[in-house]
């Protein structure tokens, strides 16, 4: 039975270019499955190149050259039967300076529910990320999409990402006014 | 024969001077491209890199990041129940509930809120009547009424004030379950079941798989108490929506709390029906073809836009009108389709058909010279 993978993709937009190179960040995040997809997160990896999946058996661990990261996996809410609703996940990213870097999230088998048909999309997690810096205080802004757990990682919190709020706000206002006015 | 109908301004031939047929062309094309235009997605549009990875081949998963921008808006491309019921996005209502569920940060949320308030903007709530696949699909039972040769029955003001009322308790209770059940609420497991509690009785749950290929997937799912209560309460909605549909045209589409998000926009928006009291008769003929049962399109006497909240802005009063100029929708005070009495050919189906005998007939009482 093959892993169920989900492709995951870390970019540093221009804005992080003032980032030192090679930092270290932890993403922090929620994961979010339907029902059956995974009964427990013991079968959890994150690699840095598709490929093997190293044994189960071997404890994870510091990054030995195996291309796997070594990922922390808290908080979990389950179903009534027992598969996995939400889990919260913690792993060490290196980002080089103005690079992206796509990581593989592997679901492996022993994970799995009983009867659980493999079928990569049933286990596309919807995600919200919060991405910080390892010594630092203050948490960089992120963004992404549902799905492919595309995580975007910017130095600059607050205003950059609440742009979007600007053209709401003056369609809104139009909107408005339009009601008020054009009778 | 003279009838009464509508051109558009680029006044073709035939068939195609009705809104009525590019109506219908148009909630086809849309039906299809929401039902299985994810199919299309994935081969289509997507990476050969993503399809190997998340999107298995066949599948109706509509792939992110192929079409983002229609996937925000109401439903979207793919309803979560579409794609066996593993689609990963969905209408504005769904993104909404599962956006409070899992407390969704507000820069995920905001590009699709700005998707979705822009296009209501810019025309309102047409996508009720020439886009949504639901209602495409209550046009067809209605179209199925009305071969049966069976009447309807139109809503009052009052039930329709009622039934307003009514959407706006669905709104407001899937916001207020969805934020209620979120994870760092959980106390009992029950709770979880009631994730995205409107899609869970929405018609669109146990419709759009069957017409999509997937087959009865969310008809039998009575896991939990919880859960059986849900589905056998989907039961009902659909059997709602569909009698509604065949007894009383569009009932249903005052209670969409999806139609409830975009009505919100409809009366500010640039596309504006227009009236023009001096040309109007009050003959009527706009509220009794009106699927909305809506009469102020007749009684409106002196202010020019029309714009209601419960327009679907279907056309069909500016097809009917039998004064020219008197209806006139707009689109930032450009007219793209007028009222217009225009000498036709009578539908085929309302032609009297004549026997060898009455033909006959017919000859014989026709005036001499003749």
């Amino acid at each position: 039975m093959g892993e169920a993978r989900t492709q995951l993709g870390i970019l540093i937009p221009e804005a992080a270019a003032s980032a030192p190179p090679e930092s270290q960040w932890l993403v922090e995040g929620t994961l979010s499955f339907v029902p059956g997809a995974l009964t427990s997160t013991t079968g959890f990896r994150i690699l840095e190149e598709p490929g093997e999946v190293p044994d189960p058996s071997v404890r994870r661990g510091a990054d030995s050259g195996s291309g796997e990261v070594p990922i922390q996996v808290t908080g979990e809410v389950a179903y009534p039967d027992g598969s996995l609703m939400f889990v919260d996940v913690c792993f060490p990213v290196t980002l080089a300076e103005a690079r992206s870097h796509r990581y593989w999230l592997v679901a492996a088998p022993e994970g799995r529910a009983r009867g659980y048909q493999p079928e990569p999309g049933a286990s596309l997690p919807v995600i919200t990320f919060v991405l910080r810096q390892e010594s630092g205080s203050a948490p960089p802004a992120i963004d992404m999409t549902v799905g492919q757990m595309m995580v975007r990682v910017d130095q600059h919190p607050g205003l950059y990402y609440y742009w979007y709020l600007v053209p709401l706000v003056g369609i809104l206002a139009v909107l408005v006014w339009r009601k008020v006015h054009l009778r | 024969m003279t009838r009464p109908t509508a051109t558009w301004g680029l006044r073709p031939l035939g068939v195609l001077r009705t809104p009525r047929f590019w109506r219908r062309l148009a909630q086809v094309v849309f039906f299809a491209f929401f039902v299985y235009g994810g199919w299309v997605s994935a081969v289509a549009f997507s990476s050969r890199e993503a399809r190997e990875s998340v999107v298995p081949e066949g599948s109706l998963v509509w792939t992110q990041g192929s079409l983002p921008l229609l996937d925000a808006y109401p439903p979207s491309a793919v309803c979560r129940f579409t794609a066996r019921g593993r689609a990963v996005s969905g209408c504005i209502v769904a993104l909404l509930s599962e956006s409070l569920t899992v407390a969704a940060s507000a820069r995920v949320v905001l590009p699709y809120l700005l998707v979705f308030v822009l296009l209501s903007f810019l025309v309102g709530r047409l996508w009720c009547g020439w886009v949504c696949p639901l209602s495409a699909l209550g046009d067809f039972l209605n179209a199925l009424r009305r071969w049966l040769g069976r009447g309807f029955f139109s809503v009052g003001a009052e039930w329709r004030r009622k039934l307003r009322g009514g959407a706006y308790g669905l709104f407001g209770g899937t916001v207020a379950v969805s934020w209620l059940i979120r994870p760092e609420r959980y106390k009992a497991t029950w709770q979880c079941w009631l994730f995205l509690p409107f899609c869970q009785v929405c018609p669109a749950r146990l419709a759009c798989p069957l017409v999509a290929g997937a087959g009865p997937t969310s008809w039998g799912a009575f896991t939990h108490p919880v859960q059986a209560f849900m589905t056998v309460a989907s039961w009902a909605v659909l059997g709602l929506f569909a009698v509604t549909f065949v007894t009383a045209r569009r009932l249903w589409c005052h209670l969409c709390p999806i139609g409830l998000a975009t009505s919100w926009f409809n009366r500010g928006s640039p596309l504006e029906l227009v009236k023009e009291p001096t040309r109007c008769n009050r003959c009527g003929a706009c509220a009794d073809a009106c699927p909305m049962s809506l009469t102020h399109v007749r009684d409106e006497k002196e202010h020019a836009v029309l714009n209601s909240p419960e327009c679907i802005l279907c056309l069909r009063c500016v097809e009917v009108c039998p004064r020219d100029d008197c209806l006139t929708l707009k689109f930032a005070r450009l007219p793209i389709v007028k009222s217009r009495f225009k000498v036709t050919r009578p539908p085929r189906r309302v032609r009297p058909r004549l026997t060898r005998e009455k033909k006959e007939e017919v000859r014989e009482d026709a005036p001499v010279g003749v």
